[in-house]
């Protein structure tokens, strides 16, 4: 009752001569939201942090020459494994490369591998997502099935084994498989705020107009689904790192000669008994630290774009 | 109740179905792109036609329709199911069956799981509850913290950072220390040790508790925040209900039902970590030998251990679906 | 089990300290009653000098629009506030002389539902969706009189019968959700007077019903009160509710009680311009055809209150004066008050 604002009805506004108002509602509401949420984001010490730890990593991937000036592939076996050194900050790994360099241009391979499988992800569970909501019935009961079954695998099992199966080691295969297996969360969650957006009033309203479904859709159900949306996806970018490491770790992921975080984490754990741990923990650490980046900016954006929650 | 639960058998069984059929027919594609795996056994030895005959005839891998990429192998499916039916998931290259070697590993993983999932609910609900009371207090911040920094790290990292920083040094320690008890030295070993079956996979059992930990502490915690603001729980103060009573009956009673069904879905997760986790600590349960059958390529029997995982996993959440009624009577009555 | 002690020590009421009651004192006494919402856009004075009396066997309408503060009020008195947003920063709430908010938080608890009782609105979503009605009653003699589950059955199918739910020994063990509306906030008014409360307040008990349900309800009340002579405190937005049961009446806009008088004398000759309007906007059977006056604008937003008088901007006979300066409460009658400056403009007698 208290929401109620004068001709918030949707009543008063069918029948009021000047609605062709109506079909901006959508907009401006997302609008505001996005700008609410930023002014938010802005004082957020938490996404601030994980803002300079993703725009760090990014510009290693872009410009990994602006961290490091060795080069990850100039090994000399005589260096090997020397102690951390002032032009060597970690080291030298067990043949001899630059320690610092191999993890500055390790960020390349598993931050493509996250990038590509995102927009993966992005694109087939947006299409899904928009299908199965927007249009129900059958469309609908088929992708829901298939959900479910994908979501039957465990996620990591059902990688490992088309991994294993596929035999090839690129950084596509492994793209591919976890698109394959990872479209399913967002398809469920766009699918969802389709669902209730399409039954607003205001959308109601741009139907009696005329608008096409095209123009619906486009105009005024994705941009309600974009905010969860990029929540979801920008948590996806950490796990896909995570992942793509696990995957190295069990052995159907990245090999050497490419160096990944991953593989530099398989070839340092060889050597943590005999008293060079730092071999393991530094890969580890960038890692973690780039996980952790993503994961607590999808946890900011999730906080400052969920209406609920002001 | 009772059609609750036939409705649930009922809607079991095509996902059953659906995912056996995925699995299966992702592997056929991956050996239809990817040329024949039977090569693979012999590894950098070039067997003759007939050995390599002989050995895609034992497991199947001569149906021409593994020639034909996009081709769902539908016969090779029902043959495949009909056998798991009859409990017969294939043997390994040297000849094992792959239930046996099942029947072999699963105790070590079941214990790893049971460890996991106390550290999980103890621990995860508990702390989850006190955050969720003091919304934005100190705890609250904590365990918001500590659970993202959990949930960044890879179980395979976790594992190993703990195996590299706690294990290791706290058993050379041991080794000078003539005070400590056996047993200590045995908790902190590196790997499992197969003298004490339950001491040994502690720490790997906490390692793969603290992977779903985190999120059930969450979940307990805004589920619990949000139900101390619900209705009937102002009802229950009204009715002049202790505080105590008013969170732990009848907040933390309604909160726990997400917590429970996501418990049932963490069982995936679970399965996958313990995969990791027993690489990590030379555990020889089910994951262990899947890591085995990875490194020296035998394909059939990773299909046919994958399966298996996939199996207890779609059980043990139509398990919770069930217990998910007996919780909800919403949903009992339906 | 370990439940069954604990609620057994909490059987035994903390009555070290309490203030002795006076039985000559008014069942229920509210002085200038303050209660704020600290928010995140600024402090809202929720509630602001609400003053009343409730005697045994009678009852006080509270009405007034939401967010006019009538509901902050019930909870005030009750003690069920949210804090934080909302905190109690002065005034009184006197059960028979004593002073509820100097109670300490056990004494407190103690008096709801064995003193003062309340029914809320949507009794869906009041009633806890994961216990049975039984368990839910059953509760209230448990925790309060620490009777065994099985008496506390027993007095709970006594109580569904006595609000008229057919079949209560049968419908003890469903869940809230079974029953239909009516019946669930029958249940719901059986849980308040599980312990023969004094004072009842009923939070818009009949809103969230359909209408020829909310006339049973409203009767089944109205006995139960009588029968009882309770006090009942009725919180509503409906005007029509109150004409039948109220003995008198306060109307609250804007977390002040503008106008306060007995229930005959508020309907033939309000003494304050939002009365009249309300009044005015109730269609009526003999003014058919005609335009159904409305109320012009909306109420104002507690965290940026116009100075002056909080109705003056919709107001159909505002001042200067009236944006300038707040009106104190005058005396109308004996029993009557309002704040208007104009009151006797208004009042025709």
């Amino acid at each position: 009752m208290s929401e109620s604002s004068p001709g918030g009805g949707a009543a008063t506004k069918t029948s009021d001569p000047a609605f062709g108002e109506v079909p901006k509602a959508p907009t401006e509401r997302a609008r505001s939201l996005w700008s609410d949420a930023w002014r938010d984001l802005r004082r957020d010490p938490v996404f601030i942090i994980a803002s300079l730890i993703v725009l760090a990593v990014i510009s290693m991937v872009l410009f990994p020459s602006l961290w490091t000036s060795g080069d990850p592939r100039d090994c000399d076996l005589a260096r090997a494994r020397q102690k951390p050194s002032w032009d060597a900050p970690f080291g030298f790994s067990n043949l001899g490369c630059d320690y610092y360099a191999q993890a500055i241009y390790g960020a390349g391979p598993s931050i493509q591998v996250a990038v590509f499988a995102t927009i993966g992800i992005a694109i087939v569970g947006t299409l899904f997502g928009v299908l199965s909501g927007f249009y129900g019935g059958l469309i609908d009961t088929v992708i829901s099935r298939l959900v479910d079954v994908v979501a039957g695998l465990p996620f990591l099992l059902g990688a490992v084994v088309l991994l294993a199966l596929m035999q090839s080691r690129s950084v596509w295969a492994i793209v591919f498989v976890l698109i394959a297996l990872a479209w399913i969360t967002l398809t469920r969650v766009i699918r969802g705020t389709v669902m209730t957006t399409k039954n607003m009033d205001y959308v109601a309203a741009a139907r009696s107009l005329g608008a096409s479904d095209r123009r619906i859709i486009f105009r005024h159900i994705l941009p309600n689904a974009m905010a969860p949306g990029i929540v979801v996806l920008t948590i996806a970018l950490g796990l896909f790192v995570s992942l793509e490491a696990t995957l190295t770790f069990l052995g159907v992921g990245l090999r050497a000669p490419t160096v990944s975080w991953g593989v530099m984490i398989v070839q340092g754990q060889s050597h943590v008994l005999s008293g060079y741990p730092h071999l393991l923990l530094v890969p580890c650490m960038f890692l973690v630290t780039t996980v952790l980046g993503f994961i607590l900016m999808g946890d900011a954006l999730r906080d400052a774009l969920d209406p609920k929650l002001r | 109740m009772g059609r609750y639960i036939i409705r649930r058998l009922l809607q079991f069984i095509p996902t059953l179905a659906g995912a056996l059929f995925l699995l299966h027919y992702l592997s056929s594609l991956a050996v239809q792109l990817n040329g024949n795996p039977a090569r693979a056994m012999f590894g950098d030895r070039r067997p003759s036609e007939a050995m390599l005959a002989a050995v895609q005839k034992l497991y199947n891998l001569d149906d021409p329709c593994l020639e034909q990429v996009g081709n769902p192998c539908f016969g090779q499916f029902v043959n495949r199911v009909t056998s798991l039916a009859q409990g017969d998931l294939g043997t390994n290259f040297r000849g094992r069956p792959v239930t046996e070697i099942i029947a072999d590993s699963l105790p070590l993983s079941a214990r790893l799981a049971v460890i996991a999932l106390v550290v999980q609910i103890l621990i995860g609900i508990t702390a989850g509850v006190f955050a969720g009371l003091r919304n934005k207090g100190v705890i609250d911040y904590a365990v918001k913290i500590s659970t993202v920094v959990i949930i960044a790290f890879p179980v395979f990292v976790l594992g190993k950072v703990i195996q590299t920083t706690v294990n290791v040094p706290v058993t050379n320690a041991l080794r000078e220390a003539s005070w400590a008890p056996d047993w200590l030295g045995t908790v902190f070993s590196i790997s499992y040790q197969a003298n004490s079956p339950w001491l040994s996979l502690l720490v790997p059992g906490v390692v793969l508790g603290a992977l779903g930990l985190a999120t059930t502490a969450r979940l307990t915690r805004t589920s619990l925040i949000e139900n101390l603001h619900a209705d009937y729980v102002r009802t229950a103060t009204a009715k002049g209900m202790p505080r105590r009573r008013v969170i732990g009956v009848h907040a933390l009673r309604n909160s726990l039902i997400p917590v429970v069904t996501d418990l049932g879905l963490s069982v995936g997760v679970l399965l996958s970590g313990a995969v990791v986790t027993e690489a990590i600590f030379n555990i020889p349960g089910v994951g262990f030998q899947l890591i085995n059958a990875i490194r020296v390529g035998e394909s059939p029997v990773i299909v046919s251990l994958v399966t298996f995982f996939v199996l207890i996993y779609l059980v043990v959440n139509l398990l919770v679906d069930l217990l998910y009624a007996v919780l909800d009577p919403r949903i009992r009555y339906e | 089990m370990s439940i069954v002690s604990r609620m057994k020590k909490q059987t035994a009421p903390s009555t070290s300290g309490r203030p002795e009651a006076d039985s000559s004192a008014p069942l229920l006494e509210v002085e200038n009653l303050q209660v704020e919402f600290r928010t995140r856009d600024g402090v809202a004075k929720a509630v602001n000098g609400v003053t009343f009396t409730l005697e045994a066997g009678r009852t006080r309408a509270i009405l007034g629009e939401s967010g006019s503060g009538k509901s902050v009020t019930a909870q005030a008195i009750m003690g069920i506030l949210d804090s934080p947003p909302g905190y109690v920063t002065g005034g009184a709430v006197r059960h028979r002389g004593v002073d509820m908010l100097k109670l300490n938080r056990e004494q407190r608890r103690l008096m709801r539902g064995s003193t003062v009782a309340m029914i809320f609105q949507d009794a869906l979503s009041a009633l806890n969706p994961v216990f049975t009605v039984g368990f839910q009653l059953g509760e209230m003699f448990r925790v309060h009189r620490g009777m065994s589950r099985k008496d506390a059955r027993t007095k709970a199918i006594e109580l569904l019968d006595l609000v008229r739910i057919p079949g209560a020994a049968q419908r003890v063990d469903d869940y809230p959700h079974q029953f239909s509306g009516g019946m669930r906030q029958r249940v719901m008014i059986a849980m308040a007077l599980a312990l023969d409360p004094e004072i009842l307040i009923a939070d818009e008990p009949t809103t969230a019903l359909d209408v020829t349900v909310q006339a049973q309800i409203m009767k089944l009340l109205a006995e139960l009160q009588q029968e009882r002579s309770m006090g009942l405190l009725l919180i509503t937005h409906d005007m029509g509710v109150v004409a039948d049961v109220a003995d008198d009446i306060s109307v609250m806009y804007a977390g002040r009680v503008v106008e306060q008088a007995p229930v005959s004398e508020i309907y033939d000759a309000p003494a304050h311009p939002y009365t009249k309007s309300l009044l005015e906007s109730i269609p009526r059977v003999d003014l058919r055809g005609q335009e159904l006056s409305v109320i012009k604008g909306l109420p104002p937003t507690l965290t940026a209150m116009p100075p002056g008088c909080s109705f003056a901007p919709r107001c159909y006979m505002a001042r200067e004066k009236c944006g300038q300066e707040a009106p104190p409460a005058f005396d109308v009658a004996a029993d009557r008050i309002s704040r208007c400056h104009y009151w006797d403009e208004v009042h025709p007698a």
